[in-house]
């Protein structure tokens, strides 16, 4: 058997290449949009997934292109399960409870809720990461989450209540735990990801950063986020191959100051031609109040597409230009002892993570 | 046509280099230890092939991928296979649904079609007074707090004596207070809110009368609960339907709702009328109230709108019978548009 360099011998290095076109991108999003307008956002669920298809299938390692192998019902699917039975029983069980209980007990529903909703939040950001895991392959092996999505929602619940309680400042273990616990249950083929982070070491710099936080209006916080993911990669490891993260705290800040002056100047813009149309209808015309209302809404809708538009695409070739630049790859990926696997995927998925907004890979 | 391939085979990620020929059938792939052949209807774009760019095949019925990086081997494999032009559909784990699912699906759906067509009318005729009447305490506290309401004793008394006088069996909370426009709203539990900008509005004491009839006639039918429980059903399936897409969300509320909402006008409107005509109250001049009310607030029209048009309350309300009493004697209307003006 004659094996190619792109095998990635031992001592190389390699980095991730996004290969994404801008002109490209504006086409996804506006199809996207267009089809979301139509359908009254229904489209949504496949909007996701045309745009996950696009981005896998644009990143590149070692010569070769990731796969997303997602569908949009399943997505739909999972939604509506969620919606069924976990949205709607809590919404009217929660309704009931606080019409039928006396005023102070109602304190303790809302306690109750918000206990459910942090158990929801995070048993649903496992699962649309194992989704999305499954439905990803590199080379037409897939990748996989291993573990419970219950027992992860219960930590995180835990941890999140830490959270509140020390201000803040059991961020450093809860990062490290909520990457440790995700990377050490991820698979490629069948072999499991090694990640060992550890929230002591960062709580240093995380402490100088949180009492920066309100005289740098947060920026101290992206030395906080280079700190812990070079610390994070430098403690991964996965069938022999490394990982380093060489950007620092300015590369990051230079990137969200960048990506906040571009919205900023796209959502004025928008905004001053919105107030440019609406106001002749709302002191000279002759249209009732419900139809005037639904002409401005539809005005601001197309001026906020047409923003959501133009800005996007930018901020995704930022984004990925910057993450595919500044991870680096070393050692030697041991392809002999990888293999495939059959394991159960979940046939639908996300339904959770989408209900609660969260996205967690992109 | 022949070129130099990289090999994965889908069951482990080491790569092989072999060669590429193309015949008429389709792909020969020849190396140290693989040789298949992949038919043309078996290949599928990895990537969409395009001139000069790598191309990036799989197959079919496996997980095996193929690389060819030689920037001549697009063009040639398109004139034998058009559709890699496009990206294939990969396969996805859970292509084919099992039976559980479609059952699940079902469940599902049968779940959320309650919520909009069955359930809401049920809900709101098994929920208590008690609840129904603290939902409406909230609404009416929220759209009209203390320091905007009317506290005129003569005026309030007015009102209530010819809410009372429309219908005897029911037990009604009215209060005025500003809302900004000429309104009125019912609201769950009996609550009915009259606005100040009403009263001012009226003409004759017969345009409140069938204003109040109107709200009445949705209390009788328990709509404002109703619809309370429908818009928050709806609110949590266009959440779902749309993955959170707020504005296009509550765009498909709005769609979805207003048909419904002028059905429901329009009966309320008819159930009015009736309602003066069964109290002996004279209604011979609502159209012309409908017609000032375009005039002031504009025409009220379209598919999105949540009432029927104007013009067509207009038209439905035209009576020219005299029949019936006055609702109101001077001194009463006097007290009501001086005490709440």
């Amino acid at each position: 058997m004659h094996d190619v360099a792109a095998n990635m011998p031992s001592g190389s290095r390699a980095r991730v290449s996004w290969y994404g076109k801008t002109s490209e991108l504006y086409a996804l999003l506006a199809t996207n949009i267009l089809f979301k307008i139509l359908t009254l956002g229904v489209f949504t669920f496949w909007a996701r997934t045309r745009k996950r298809r696009y981005f896998w299938s644009h990143v590149e390692f070692l010569g070769d292109r990731f796969e997303y192998h997602g569908r949009g019902i399943e997505l739909f699917l999972g939604m509506l399960f969620v919606a069924a039975a976990v949205l709607l029983p809590l919404a009217i069980a929660s309704s009931l409870l606080t019409l039928a209980l006396p005023d102070e007990l109602k304190a303790i529903v809302q306690v109750f809720y918000f206990i459910a909703l942090g158990f929801l939040t995070g048993a649903g950001v496992f699962r649309a990461i194992r989704y999305r895991l499954t439905r990803s392959a590199w080379r037409g092996l897939r990748f996989g989450l291993e573990g419970r999505a219950g027992r992860f929602g219960r930590d995180y619940l835990f941890r999140t209540f830490l959270m509140l309680i020390t201000l803040s400042l059991h961020r450093p273990w809860f990062d490290a735990w909520y990457y440790r616990t995700l990377l050490t249950s991820t698979r490629y083929g069948d072999q499991h990801t090694e990640s060992r982070p550890e929230g002591g070491e960062l709580f240093g710099t995380y402490l100088v950063c949180w009492l920066l936080m309100v005289p740098t209006l947060g920026l101290s916080m992206a030395a906080y986020r280079v700190a812990f993911l070079r610390h994070l990669v430098a403690r991964t490891t996965l069938a022999g191959l490394t990982v380093s993260f060489d950007a620092t705290a300015r590369d990051l800040i230079f990137l969200r100051v960048g990506n906040f002056l571009i919205v900023g100047a796209v959502l004025l813009v928008a905004l001053g031609a919105s107030i440019t149309w609406t106001t002749p209808l709302m002191i000279g015309s002759t249209l009732s109040a419900d139809n005037k209302s639904v002409a401005i809404g539809l005005i601001f809708l197309v001026f906020g597409a047409i923003a959501v538009t133009t800005v996007l695409p930018l901020l995704w070739q930022r984004r990925m230009r910057f993450f595919c630049t500044h991870f680096v790859f070393g050692g030697a990926l041991a392809v002999d002892h990888i293999r495939a696997t059959t394991s159960d995927a979940p046939q639908v998925g996300e339904g959770l993570e989408a209900a609660f907004d969260f996205d967690a890979v992109g | 046509m022949s070129w130099s391939g990289v090999y994965a085979d889908g069951i482990s990620p080491r790569l092989q280099q072999l060669d590429v020929e193309a015949d008429f059938d389709g792909l020969q792939l020849r190396g140290e230890a693989t040789r298949e052949h992949w038919r043309w209807s078996d290949i599928l774009a990895v990537v969409p092939l395009a001139s000069g760019e790598p191309v990036r095949l799989g197959h079919r019925a496996s997980a095996a991928r193929l690389r060819i990086d030689d920037p001549t081997a697009a063009v040639a494999l398109l004139a034998h296979a058009p559709s890699l032009q496009r990206a294939h559909r990969v396969r996805s784990v859970g292509r084919r649904f099992s039976k559980g699912i479609w059952i699940r699906f079902g469940l599902a759906t049968a779940a959320l079609v309650f919520v909009i067509a069955i359930g809401p009318d049920m809900i709101a005729g098994l929920m208590p007074q008690s609840w129904a009447a603290r939902i409406g305490d909230e609404t009416l506290r929220v759209l009209a707090p203390e320091s905007k309401r009317c506290t005129d004793e003569a005026a309030l008394r007015v009102a209530r004596d010819l809410a009372a006088r429309l219908a005897p069996t029911q037990t009604i909370r009215l209060e005025i207070a500003s809302l900004g426009q000429p309104n009125a709203v019912a609201l769950p539990g009996g609550r009915i809110m009259l606005s100040r900008e009403m009263v001012a509005f009226a003409r004759t004491p017969q345009e409140i009368a069938f204003v109040l009839a109107h709200e009445l006639a949705h209390e009788q039918h328990n709509d404002p609960l109703t619809g309370f429980v429908r818009v928050s059903g709806m609110q949590v399936l266009s959440r779902v339907m749309t993955g959170g897409s707020g504005m296009l969300g509550n765009a498909g509320v709005v769609a979805a709702n207003a048909p419904m909402s002028r059905r429901v006008e329009a009966r309320a409107d008819s159930d009015g009328m009736r309602m003066l005509e069964a109290a002996n109250i004279r209604h011979n001049e609502i159209d012309s109230f409908w017609r000032r009310m375009e005039a002031q607030t504009g025409a009220s029209n379209g598919y999105l709108a949540s009432h029927p048009s104007t013009a067509a309350r207009a038209r439905a309300a035209t009576t020219d019978s005299q029949d019936g009493e006055p609702p109101l004697d001077a001194a009463a209307w006097d007290a009501l548009k001086k005490g709440c003006r």
